[in-house]
């Protein structure tokens, strides 16, 4: 986890960028946000998130960020994954029955969105109890294990990395062999090629 | 070594070059991440311990929100967590966890497995037996803590940030020559060919070793 002002010195020092001017900072950026949705695509970023269930209510949107459903939770109760003929097997009209959770779905559903089946008939608290790293109750609301894309956040110089210090360094190598490759007049194949080769000896070791 | 007599062998192994590799650059993209591959390809040669605090009924922890003893983010030092001890392994005498006396190695086991094992996994408070972890950050107690409760992490470590000239890299001095050796390969990297491609070969050459202390 360091500083995107860090990382965008180490690109420079590899680049030999002078350039400082917020155009260059764009494109720097912008392939650096390229190379962190590359991890997230992987399922590098893993979070837990708290949402929050209501009576009646089965589908549920989650944050933009999110990439990969694992494992969801209702009132501290797994939910197990069923596909939309699973569920037209066992239940009829199943979008509209009322009930304990026993599954959740994706399948047939808008990206990013989660349907809880049965619907849930109560209304989680939303009053936050502390200590507790979600902050809130998990009784009668959902938990989602998820991982998520955090490139969009990171734009801002103060951003801090969500990486480890390790994969902070091969972001740094992988854009830098991003950018050293662009068809510029800029172009620096040779670099670029290293910097291929020391991303990959990172990743050897990291994975 | 200190981070100054480090980026002074750096200097020389360069040249001696400051405009070109002017010493925060050498810090920056030489020694730091020279320390951090070092470490990745060779973990043992830097393992550590912390001692949390699980506070009663906590369902699992945010390794982000977590200190260690020099005030760094624990969640930043953990590469690889290799034991999780119920009490306080971290010093030469062990302390027991205070309410229940226990001092023993839990067992890993995965959000997947106690899915399997019982729909309220999540629900049950009681003996402690087994940790979980949910990607690098996230880790909970199964059962969890009926009070609160101290476990040692015994991890590899990511080396600490070596920022002041006084600060010495964590690992022994044997190897700090090689973290210059390959701070060295790392620079390089921006002269391209044919240097950049010398400089990979010193990276390779350096984690090599058994070749340590071979005099270049």
């Amino acid at each position: 986890m360091t500083l995107l002002s860090e990382q965008v010195s180490r690109i420079r020092d590899i680049l030999q960028d002078t350039d400082t001017s917020v155009t260059a900072l764009s494109i720097i950026v912008t392939a650096h946000q390229e190379s962190m949705q590359q991890l997230a695509r992987e399922d590098m970023f893993p979070q837990i998130q708290w949402i929050n269930a209501v009576a009646l209510q089965g589908l549920y949107v989650l944050p933009t960020p999110v990439v990969t459903i694992g494992h969801v939770l209702y009132n501290e109760r797994v939910l197990r994954y069923a596909t939309e003929t699973g569920l037209d097997r066992k239940y009829h009209g199943w979008e509209d029955l009322p009930g304990e959770p026993h599954y959740w779905t994706t399948d047939g559903q808008n990206p990013n969105t989660i349907r809880i089946v049965p619907t849930p008939k109560r209304t989680g608290s939303t009053i936050p109890v502390i200590p507790s790293p979600l902050v809130q109750n998990m009784v009668d609301n959902l938990v989602v294990f998820h991982t998520e894309d955090l490139s969009s956040d990171i734009g801002d110089e103060a951003d801090v990395l969500p990486t480890y210090f390790d994969w902070d360094d091969w972001l740094t190598y992988h854009t830098a062999r991003m950018l050293a490759e662009r068809e510029t007049p800029t172009q620096n194949l040779p670099v670029a090629a290293l910097c291929a080769q020391l991303a990959a000896l990172w990743e050897k070791y990291l994975r | 070594m200190t981070l100054s007599d480090i980026q002074n062998l750096v200097a020389l192994k360069l040249g001696e070059q400051s405009l070109f590799y002017p010493p925060e650059e050498v810090t920056r993209s030489g020694i730091n991440p020279a320390q951090r591959l070092l470490c990745l390809v060779y973990p043992l040669l830097l393992t550590q311990r912390a001692t949390v605090t699980v506070d009663a009924d906590l369902p699992f922890i945010d390794l982000r929100q977590v200190l260690d003893t020099d005030g760094v983010i624990l969640g930043n030092r953990i590469r690889t967590l290799r034991r999780v001890v119920m009490g306080n392994v971290s010093g030469d005498a062990p302390v027991h966890n205070a309410a229940t006396d226990a001092l023993h190695e839990l067992r890993e086991t995965t959000v997947q497995a106690l899915s399997t094992r019982a729909n309220d996994w999540m629900n049950k408070r009681g003996l402690i037996r087994h940790y979980w972890k949910w990607g690098t950050y996230w880790i909970g107690l199964y059962r969890r803590p009926i009070v609160a409760t101290t476990v040692t992490f015994i991890y590899d470590a990511v080396p600490k940030q070596l920022v002041f000239d006084a600060d010495e890299p964590q690992v022994q001095e044997v190897y700090h020559r090689v973290i210059a050796e390959i701070a060295t390969g790392l620079l390089l990297i921006k002269e391209g060919s044919p240097q950049g491609e010398r400089g990979l070969a010193r990276i390779g050459d350096a984690l090599d070793l058994t070749q340590q202390g071979q005099a270049r």
